[in-house]
């Protein structure tokens, strides 16, 4: 649905993108994610067109988006990194404005609008000036202001950022609620926790370069490599954590307080246990853990 | 571009800076009717000066009403919005031109209540206040295309703002070039200078020639705002 070709940019000497190639299948919810500066944002503006590549391919829905402009244009949806509004119209103008910015036909304006509106949750504030909007307001009527003309890519630019932790959830719940099949999203984040919880796939790009295109699952697998087995005991860590030590296949202990971690090759719960139980240590917990991709992420920035 | 029109125009009343700047006009206009009409020793009905000096006061209020146009897209993000829309930047630009001429235009309009009022106690020149208002409608369009295209070049409000005013008095004082010694240096400063072809509309002069002056200049001023909302996106 979406295909990036070796797309470079510079802004002045400063290399903003590197040869940037990736595609996003139709439906799929992809995170874009990088650290502050890698290149996120000037992703997403040339995506959707907003700024030209030095060189480089953009596809959308198979048409070149700078080539055939209007067409593209009409399929997008786009938030950027600050809501686009106009402080002086009601959220009902406003979104009336972008429909019919949007092309959505006459008759379907009013329909489009309610749909926003409904989906957003914004009703009670439809006849609020933008100006008076709470932030987390102002973010939602952003998103209904991309959604309004049901575009089938959607390009949502840290849609979370400077929001409070219940709005955060708020709207990645929202994000979550407008994917679908005929729904193409890719949405940037600095925030791990964020592209796990809403996305399938991850596109990685750190210092204007792509690290990593993956499914989160598989990237989490692919990095923590082998298998993690947390431990806890209630009497003596010391003695468990020798007892694992001399097991075969360990790779690592750590221990930290009466939590001790062991890296092994592979999944090897029951001979842990039992070492553990027969030191005598008092085990209370044992589990396997999953890398966090916080884990894979400092390791593919570094 | 209708649809960027309508939004325009609703945003010059809503927002009080339209209002503002149409008050102020008008006190304006009031005050010059009153010391042509009122205040002087015998009432006059020559409406060409007093049409001349509104001229003059647009020429200071429409850069305040035009340089922000763009500028502030730029500052809401907005103009993310308008560029990533299936838009061209003929609408933008248009839609948004159209908006701030409807709005000085009916300013303008509003302003011949005063000839209006007059010709009840004495016999008004009509075609006098016709080619007054007719030079204002042309010359309120090339001021606003000048904005438009000051208002295309940065990001910055006062900087729109000093390239606005500056290229508008620049227009209006080409003629002065004209008194050079080289005569056809100095008509060729009279063939495009501001003045010279406006002052033809305030004296009651409708000739093809000034049509022309505007229309391509008004053409150009907007075709130069165009070229650069575009230029952002040229690959």
């Amino acid at each position: 649905m979406v295909s990036v070709r070796n797309v470079t940019k510079h802004y002045g000497n400063f290399l903003a993108l590197d040869d940037v190639t990736f595609d996003v299948a139709k439906g799929e919810i992809t995170a874009f994610l990088g650290p502050n500066g890698a290149g996120k944002t000037t992703t997403m503006r040339i995506l959707t067109g907003f700024m030209p590549p030095d060189s480089g391919e953009i596809e959308i829905d198979g048409k070149d988006v700078f080539e055939e402009r209007e067409s593209v244009k009409a399929i997008i949806g786009y938030l950027p990194e600050n809501p686009p509004l106009y402080p002086e119209l009601t959220v009902t103008e406003y979104l009336t404005f972008v429909a019919e910015l949007k092309r959505v036909p006459k008759k379907n304006v009013k329909e489009a609008v309610e749909r926003a509106i409904e989906a957003t949750d914004l009703k009670e504030r439809r006849d609020t000036l933008l100006a008076y909007l709470s932030k987390g307001f102002k973010q939602r009527a952003g998103i209904a202001q991309a959604i309004v003309h049901d575009p089938k890519v959607l390009v949502l630019d840290e849609p979370t950022i400077g929001l409070d932790p219940l709005q955060v959830l708020d709207i990645r719940a929202l994000v979550r609620k407008l994917a679908g099949e005929e729904r193409t999203i890719i949405l940037s984040t600095h925030m791990l926790a964020e592209a796990s919880e809403i996305c399938t796939k991850a596109v990685i790009i750190n210092n204007g370069k792509i690290v990593a295109v993956d499914r989160i699952s598989a990237l989490k697998a692919k990095l923590t490599g082998g298998s993690r087995i947390g431990v806890k005991v209630l009497q003596s860590p010391e003695a468990a954590e020798n007892a694992v030590r001399s097991l075969s296949g360990v790779r690592a202990v750590a221990r930290d307080g009466s939590k001790i971690t062991v890296t092994a090759d592979e999944d090897i719960r029951d001979r842990v246990a039992k070492a553990v139980v027969d030191s005598g240590a008092g085990l209370v917990e044992l589990g396997l853990e999953h890398g966090s991709l916080e884990d894979v992420f400092v390791q593919l920035v570094q | 571009m209708i649809t960027i029109f309508k939004k325009e125009l609703k945003v010059y009343f809503s927002s009080l800076l339209g209002y503002v700047l149409m008050f102020v006009f008008l006190l304006l206009a009031g005050t010059f009717f009153w010391g042509y009409f009122l205040a002087g020793a015998q009432a006059s009905s020559d409406f060409s000066a007093f049409f001349a000096d509104i001229n003059t006061a647009l020429l200071f209020i429409i850069p305040i009403l035009t340089f922000r146009t763009l500028v502030e897209d730029k500052k809401l993000g907005t103009y993310e919005l308008l560029l990533t829309s299936p838009v061209t930047a003929w609408d933008i630009v248009l839609g948004k031109f159209l908006a701030a001429f409807a709005f000085v235009m009916l300013a303008a309009t509003l302003v011949l209540i005063f000839p209006l009022a007059i010709s009840f106690i004495t016999t008004v020149e009509w075609g006098a206040v016709l080619a007054g208002w007719l030079g204002i409608f042309f010359s309120a369009a090339f001021f606003i295309a000048i904005g438009m295209f000051a208002s295309s070049l940065t990001d910055n409000y006062v900087i729109a703002g000093l390239i606005a005013l500056m290229l508008s008095v620049l227009m209006l004082v080409l003629s002065f070039f004209g008194n050079s010694q080289n005569p056809q240096l100095s008509a060729f400063f009279q063939s495009i200078s501001y003045a010279s072809h406006y002052q033809q509309f305030a004296q009651g002069l409708i000739r093809a020639k000034d049509f022309l002056y505007f229309a391509i200049g008004i053409f150009l001023w907007l075709f130069l705002a165009k070229s650069i909302v575009e230029s952002r996106t040229w690959k």
